[in-house]
């Protein structure tokens, strides 16, 4: 993985795995992270029934969630001490349906800001080893200064 | 990534160029080609005043028009150059004024089907100690 950014938390990686590791719907689709560096993090989960559609590939909400928390995660690796990240906005483009046995995303930070990180992500459909692209998106995430990365109490 | 490319044609880059030179809008911001391969093309313009923001950078409107001209001549080198393309959306993230003397497109095909075209581009302000990324946009392009 190719660092373009540099961690301001030392501790970023314990906090980041405590948060994926507090998130029950990961949990649910049995999602792990596979890697992670400053501005970059790697999800994987691996095919149930649970988790495909109609057509046996794994359903499209899914890769965009796994999608969603890999770029969640590359950016809230490089956000400050004391901090919680939510997403904004997303737009992905499905390219080829998720018909592997595993499914990977990995998310990428493209640029920070003091709030907005900016994010490019993508999906793959892996299958005996071979990788295939089956989705690539946009995510704009913030950083809430100051806000605990636990459970909302009342909504906030 | 996956990208399915054509091959390189010689005749590749005048292509191109024909393709610009038809569009009035590409014309009038002086848009350049810079680079042209497969799937990828390159496209430049100058600063002036009648593109700026009130900033005296350019203005976010001249990035996404710039960026939607480099997407249609990338994807003119892959589908073919008689092709005609109509953006049927993109997603545009800025993330820094784009100030400079002049505005760089990159695009890039990402994937190429029977009806609709993805692909990406990165914009950069350069300026005399060199390139910044400021925006990024990508865009779903349906033939007609």
């Amino acid at each position: 993985m190719v660092e373009k950014f540099q961690a301001k938390n030392p501790d970023f990686e314990a906090v980041v795995r405590d948060s994926f590791a507090r998130q029950p719907f990961m949990a649910h689709v049995n999602a792990e992270m596979t890697a992670l560096a400053p501005g970059v993090c790697e999800l994987k989960t691996v095919r149930m029934t649970e988790l495909t559609q109609q057509h046996g590939f794994f359903h499209g909400g899914l890769v965009v969630s796994l999608a969603d928390s890999a770029a969640g995660y590359a950016a809230y690796s490089l956000f400050p001490p004391s901090s919680t990240v939510l997403t904004v906005d997303l737009k992905t483009n499905f390219l080829n349906p998720a018909n592997g046995q595993m499914l990977k995303a990995v998310g990428t930070v493209i640029s920070e800001g003091d709030k907005l990180y900016h994010v490019k992500a993508e999906a793959f459909s892996i299958d005996n080893g071979k990788e295939k692209l089956c989705l690539t998106g946009l995510f704009t995430m913030m950083c809430l200064q100051g806000k605990s990365d636990g459970v909302a109490v009342d909504g906030k | 990534m996956e990208n399915k490319t054509a091959v390189a044609d010689p005749h590749m880059r005048r292509l191109v160029e024909a393709r610009l030179n038809g569009s009035g809008f590409a014309q009038s911001l002086g848009v350049e080609i810079e680079i042209v391969s497969p799937g990828n093309v390159n496209v430049s313009l100058a600063y002036g005043d009648q593109l700026s923001d009130r900033d005296g950078c350019f203005h976010e409107g001249v990035l996404a028009s710039t960026a939607s001209v480099a997407l249609d001549l990338a994807a003119g080198t892959i589908v073919g150059d008689n092709a005609e393309f109509k953006t049927a959306e993109y997603k545009f993230n800025n993330f820094q004024p784009a100030c400079g003397h002049r505005l760089l497109a990159k695009s890039h095909i990402i994937k190429s089907g029977r009806t609709l075209v993805v692909a990406e581009a990165d914009l950069f302000s350069i300026t005399t100690s060199g390139e910044r990324h400021v925006a990024t946009v990508l865009a779903t392009l349906i033939t007609v």
